[in-house]
């Protein structure tokens, strides 16, 4: 009896171990059911890292779920990165669904044994979703239904089903040159930005998360790893940024098995996800088109002999972006006490939690610029890895400081671009700038310098400074700047293609006794805008492209004694005018300002480090 | 009661949960054919009247949902339906929208059949009517609902698509420049892909008639090729 029990135990051993080492069958395509099975078996087996999660239901009120890979998935981190995977938008888009799980897999098998996955994971929050559109995939299964369905599954009560869900999102929603208005195409948009549960849930599922940091959304096919826009053929802000981790993307993509992905899918598609969450968030958004290359509909259904291949060279590509995300090497301070944690500032409600430009690492020899001179400009580069990172690229820009700058931005003008072996430990990169002779827009003789590190192995995922360790800004003065007594300027620019709310804040608590600085409201807009009326917005509204000069009065007492010194920070935000999470962007300005020895004394304000 | 008896209870209860779900189904495939226009499916909205406002962009039609969650039922262009009511209209008169009442049946569409007899393709578009598939032994078309009354008081057989979703044709189109592509998508073609030919270039897609007709009148070569497994017409 006791043999019995001793057989019985051991064989259950067996089966449970067998259970653990077992891999997953990618040589079959999965059925809606087994995907989920074994989905929901990979966070059983590996329960330590992984978690399943719901986001949702779908329109006939199927769950959508995915799998959270973390080293504590029972705890939404604030502290962590978000990173997201998701697949079969489309329906018929198979290959789309099994890339998620087959990265899933991978990460959570690989983990134990991968000191460089631990150490870009251990930061991060993965979110893996395998299928967004769980009844149009369920429909392309079914022996009922039809295996080229593309939409979802609602019924839009004119006789006709389904809506587009990558033309749903509510960015440039209803552009008829990238969506069909009429429910039986396969484009249909639908009613509504947003009209679909699917979507909403999305939506709100990345609206929740603390650090977006980056997003591949898998679909099927033509070998493509395309980028925003989607909507247009123009570039976006931050084009120079998403073409460097597209293309590198594609070459990591290329040395697996030879298959050189596109970039250009040469129309254009209104309402799509990664033109939303790029636009909402700056978060880095692709689209890979995956096998085959051509194939008229049967493209959507390759023989299942391509699920491993298609896997295999699409995987180098997640993990570059999960590193990326999670584990910097390369790096350039934003303040000085900065540790390259990102994001390196948030708005509070009352200023930045950091002032994120005024970059130590950013200097020029002589430090006193004068307009025409040719001065040299170091960038230090920090690299934390234990190894030489060869090839890096160092960029260096310089443009008008204003409020809302971003790097690159659309008015940047590079200084210079240096391709650099970085040892372990800070390097110093050096360009030779030439300090323009003009004056910025109001009138000084003040400019902002924004370096951008990139490395195949650690690449910038945005633009924003306070969201990337990659990129760090420091404003330069060539001369005092004395903008009249009392009386300094700060100028905002709207880069955003919304219209933004812009709110300056002073923050006094460096004033000396009795001093008192004020920023009047900006006259009121010339017309109304209905999207502030909307949201309650009462200060004034930037349209896209709209530059504004904001007055600084400063009063000092006349008891104010020669020699004193005061600083004075302005910090500024742009909130976009948009429905949903409104992110705030923006940037500040900070004075030195103090009082000269002498009767009746003036008072010269120079700006320092800022931007 | 022993087991068996148990099991034999079980399995008529089954069969009697069968029949009657079988029965409900049949019933409903029974009213889904025929119907006349006046009993067309229509959205949840007694009692509130269709009204239409201008908007800027998708951006403001969001925001409007989201801050004075008016639901839109349509955005077209730039006007936002919504089925409202004198409540809802006071609130977005403060907000500086100007209500108007539209008659929602010159303005949602359905999708039917339309029986061929001896009328003309060209009478169906007299109508108004816009024919997005045309099959052997029927039409489909896109009419609003005033337009489908006019049908039948023309004498046009019309009735529901039912369960008989209706699918888009597989097309070849050729093209001689890429830039074309996005002239092709902009049709509302589902584009697969598209890949070099002698000529130029060669997309491959899906559309319905009514795309396939402009396409065609905008120049472009389209061949329409074999529909693939699954597809019933």
């Amino acid at each position: 009896m006791n043999k019995r029990i001793l057989l019985y135990g051991l064989a259950l051993c067996l089966c449970s171990a067998q259970h653990v080492l077992a891999q997953i069958d990618f040589t079959q395509y999965h059925t809606p059911a087994s995907l989920l099975s074994d989905l929901s078996n990979l966070a059983t087996t590996h329960a330590a890292l992984s978690q399943m999660f719901i986001i949702g239901t779908s329109i006939e009120g199927r769950v959508i779920q995915g799998i959270k890979i973390s080293t504590n998935p029972g705890v939404d981190d604030p502290a962590k990165g978000d990173v997201v995977f998701v697949g079969v938008h489309h329906a018929r888009e198979w290959l789309a669904a099994e890339m998620p799980l087959r990265l899933a897999e991978y990460l959570l098998t690989n983990y134990a044994t991968d000191p460089g996955l631990q150490a870009c994971m251990n930061n991060l929050q993965i979110w893996i979703i395998p299928v967004l559109n769980p009844d149009g995939y369920a429909y392309t299964a079914d022996p009922n239904g039809y295996r080229y369905w593309r939409k979802n599954r609602r019924n839009n009560g004119d006789g006709t089903f389904g809506v587009d869900l990558n033309r749903n999102y509510g960015y440039q929603w209803g552009l008829n040159s990238g969506s069909s208005p009429n429910t039986n195409d396969d484009t249909y948009r639908g009613t509504a930005p947003f009209s679909e549960p699917e979507t909403a849930a999305f939506r709100d599922f990345i609206a929740a998360r603390h650090n977006p940091r980056a997003m591949l959304t898998y679909h099927t096919y033509s070998e493509l790893f395309l980028r925003p826009w989607a909507y247009t053929t123009g570039d976006p802000p931050g084009e120079q940024t998403l073409a460097y981790v597209a293309q590198d993307s594609i070459a990591k993509i290329a040395a697996v098995h030879g298959e050189t992905y596109g970039e250009n899918i040469w129309y254009t598609s209104s309402g799509e996800a990664t033109d939303y969450f790029w636009s909402q968030y700056r978060m880095a958004a692709f689209t890979p088109e995956m096998r085959p290359t051509t194939g008229g509909v049967g493209g959507f259904s390759p023989p299942a002999s391509e699920i491993i291949p298609n896997n295999e060279e699409n995987l180098p590509a997640a993990l570059a972006l999960i590193k990326d995300s999670g584990c910097r090497a390369l790096w350039i301070k934003d303040y000085p006490g900065d540790s390259g944690t990102e994001p390196s500032a948030v708005w509070t409600g009352s200023g930045w939690s950091h002032a994120f430009w005024v970059s130590p690492d950013i200097s020029t020899v002589p430090l006193t610029l004068v307009g025409g001179s040719t001065v040299t400009l170091n960038v230090v580069v920090h690299n934390d890895a234990n190894a030489t990172k060869n090839g890096a690229v160092v960029r260096a820009y310089y443009t008008d400081p204003r409020i809302s700058l971003e790097f690159p931005n659309p008015v940047a003008v590079l200084i210079g671009q240096q391709t650099v072996n970085l040892p372990a430990g800070d390097t110093p990169v050096s360009f030779s700038w030439t300090v323009p002779t003009g004056t910025n827009i109001w009138g000084e003789h003040h400019w902002c310098v924004g370096a951008v590190v990139l490395h195949p192995d650690d690449r910038p995922l945005t633009t924003q400074i306070q969201l990337s360790s990659n990129i760090g800004g420091r404003n330069f003065e060539t001369v005092d700047a004395v903008a009249g007594d009392r009386l300094l300027m700060v100028a905002i620019t709207n880069h955003f293609d919304v219209p933004v709310e812009y709110e300056a804040l002073i923050n006094r608590e460096k004033l000396p006794r009795g001093w008192e600085v004020l920023a009047p409201p900006l006259p009121p807009n010339p017309r109304p805008n209905r999207k502030a009326l909307l949201l309650g917005v009462k200060s004034r509204v930037l349209e896209p492209g709209e530059t504004v000069l904001q007055p600084i009065h400063l009063h000092v007492p006349e008891t104010a004694r020669p020699g004193t010194k005061a600083t004075i920070e302005v910090n500024g935000v742009l909130k976009p005018l948009v429905p949903g999470k409104r992110v705030a962007m923006g940037n500040g300005f900070v004075f030195d300002v103090r009082v000269p020895n002498c009767k009746p004394c003036k008072i010269y304000p120079r700006k320092r480090a800022t931007q | 009661m022993n087991n068996r008896t148990s099991a034999r209870n079980q399995l008529l209860r089954s069969g009697l949960v069968f029949l009657i779900c079988l029965s409900t189904l049949l019933s409903l495939e029974g009213t889904s054919s025929g119907q006349s226009s006046q009993d067309y499916p229509q959205p949840n909205d007694k009692g509130r009247s269709f009204y239409r406002i201008d908007v800027e962009d998708s951006i403001e039609a969001g925001l409007i949902e989201q801050q004075l969650k008016v639901k839109p039922a349509l955005i077209r262009s730039r006007s936002f339906y919504y089925y409202g009511n004198e409540e809802i209209n006071q609130l977005l008169r403060r907000h500086g929208y100007e209500p108007v009442r539209v008659n929602r049946e010159d303005v949602l569409t359905r999708l039917v059949m339309v029986i061929r007899k001896k009328d003309t393709e060209e009478d169906l578009v007299k109508a108004g009517a816009t024919v997005v598939l045309r099959e052997r032994e029927y039409w489909v078309v896109r009419a609003t609902l005033t337009q489908l009354q006019l049908l039948e008081r023309l004498g046009f057989l019309v009735e529901e698509l039912g369960r008989r979703e209706p699918r888009h044709r597989q097309v070849r189109i050729a093209i001689s420049r890429l830039e074309q592509v996005a002239e092709v998508g902009g049709l509302r073609v589902d584009i697969y892909d598209t890949t070099k030919s002698e000529k130029g270039y060669v997309i491959l897609g899906g559309a319905f008639d009514d795309s396939i007709d402009e396409l065609k009148a905008a120049g472009f070569e389209v061949e329409i090729l074999a529909d693939p497994p699954g597809v019933i017409r």
